[in-house]
């Protein structure tokens, strides 16, 4: 199986192109076209992937209970599967060939099913962080396809690097991390104040250029406010 | 001090590397990553150092919040004493960096949304906008930077330099920095009601002879088209 990307300016689609037989699974909400032949079922139906092997319980404090996956498979004949992320940017094509890869659950878009996907416990801080910091774990073998807000900067971490929680994408499992408040006490009194990752060790870390929590704030302060909830 | 703006023009993040004994301000929000160790002062934008700055900044937040708009926080980032270090940066909106360097000659007006960071010795202090701009309820305050040194900016969308000779009208959302050697002045784009009427948004006349930097995009014209479409 290969994915390619047509690159619009900032705005690239991935193609699954699948082999008869292949199947590559998605998050919901990010299949644009597909072949008509192809066929797909949704993660809970079919007891597959991440949601057949995790109880409700356990997905509910893992991802927040918002992650599920479509899968679609070229029975017959072989076939393309277009996908697109929600908000503008760059999209991260890794082969992860028995490297693995630690995934902020928002970044993931695609990966073929010979890439398995787990829930990863990211230690409490990262669950008490507030930032709806939930992860995963790809393993296995073939394409994986991560979507970023802006542009996605790959930094050799070889010590300790800080990044803006909004800004992680994904790390190296070699690399160690721990979440905290940004900023002094006045940040903290003000309201201000952010949570960033400090990353330890010595492996690679994908940043995106776009923060999306701050994005939201920006716009979403001066949207008038909603009525009915 | 090297400096690299990378992913221009639609999603730009500046990468700021710091020899020994440089200082960065950042905003804070504007902050996506930085190396480890490095001394980090917190103040609110605008005020004075030191404890009596810090004072009078905490004071004046709350009328701030009134007056002004939001209320900024500055990050000052050190490396430690012989140590080097580096900063990213990027501002909120999907646009572009640019670098301005600062020569002492004058002042720069500023959206203060637009003020990513600043290095050496540039001074950053707010500016009142205008009565008008406050009572359109026009969101965001001004900032004067002034000083030598260098200054970090951010767009939404793209940047584009006007060199005023003479005269110049531009949409109010779309104004990021201008020189102080420009006067300018407000005022309505649909007449004398259509504030009232919570419509048309603001003209900025400007005059003089100095540079004029806009964005391509504003997020009042980006509020304005999605509104609508929100279903409650």
């Amino acid at each position: 199986m290969q994915f390619d990307l047509e690159s619009g300016p900032g705005c690239p689609l991935c193609i699954a192109r699948l082999g008869i037989g292949q199947s590559v699974e998605a998050v919901r909400g990010a299949m644009v076209a597909r072949d008509a032949h192809i066929g797909m079922a949704a993660d809970d139906a079919g007891g597959r992937g991440v949601e057949g092997r995790l109880d409700n319980l356990e997905r509910k404090m893992l991802m927040g209970g918002s992650f599920s996956r479509n899968t679609f498979t070229a029975e017959t004949a072989p076939g393309e599967v277009a996908f697109a992320p929600a908000l503008p940017g760059e999209i991260m094509i890794r082969q992860v060939e028995g490297r693995e890869l630690i995934v902020r659950q928002s970044a993931y878009l695609c990966s073929a099913s010979s890439v398995e996907i787990e829930a990863w416990w990211g230690g409490f801080e990262a669950y008490f962080g507030g930032d709806r910091l939930f992860w995963l774990r790809a393993s296995g073998h073939g394409p994986l396809a991560l979507n970023a807000f802006g542009a996605v900067k790959e930094i050799d971490v070889d010590g300790s690097f800080i990044v803006d929680t909004g800004h992680v994408v994904a790390f190296d499992p070699t690399l160690t991390f721990a979440v905290r408040r940004a900023g002094s006490w006045y940040s903290t009194i003000l309201a201000v104040e952010s949570l960033v990752c400090r990353f330890e060790g010595e492996g690679k870390l994908f940043i995106q250029s776009r923060n999306p929590a701050r994005f939201g704030s920006e716009l979403g302060s001066r949207l008038p406010p909603r009525g009915g909830g | 001090m090297r400096q690299t703006i990378e992913f221009a023009p639609a999603c730009a993040m500046a990468t700021i590397d710091l020899d020994p004994g440089e200082s960065l301000t950042v905003e804070a929000q504007s902050m996506v990553g930085m190396s480890d160790g490095l001394a980090i002062k917190s103040r609110i934008g605008g005020t004075g150092k030191g404890f009596f700055g810090a004072v009078i900044g905490f004071l004046a937040a709350p009328a701030r919040r009134i007056f002004g708009g939001e209320i900024m926080l500055l990050d000052t980032c050190t490396p430690r004493v012989g140590r080097t270090g580096r900063v990213l940066i990027a501002p909120a909106m999907p646009g572009d960096i640019i670098h301005c360097p600062m020569d002492g000659a004058g002042a720069l007006t500023v959206r203060r949304t637009s003020y990513l960071a600043s290095a050496g010795d540039v001074k950053v202090e707010s500016r009142f906008g205008g009565l008008k701009s406050f009572f359109s309820g026009e969101r965001g305050s001004w900032l004067s930077c002034s000083g030598t040194g260098d200054l970090w900016l951010g767009s939404h969308g793209a940047f584009h330099e006007i060199r005023v000779e003479g005269g110049h009208a531009v949409d109010s959302g779309l104004v990021v920095a201008f020189d102080d050697t420009l006067d300018c002045s407000v005022r309505d784009a649909g007449g004398p009601a259509s504030s009232l009427l919570g419509g048309g948004g603001l003209i900025r006349d400007f005059s003089g002879h100095g540079r004029l930097f806009i964005q391509s995009r504003s997020i009042d014209g980006m509020v304005r088209w999605l509104t609508p479409r929100l279903r409650g």
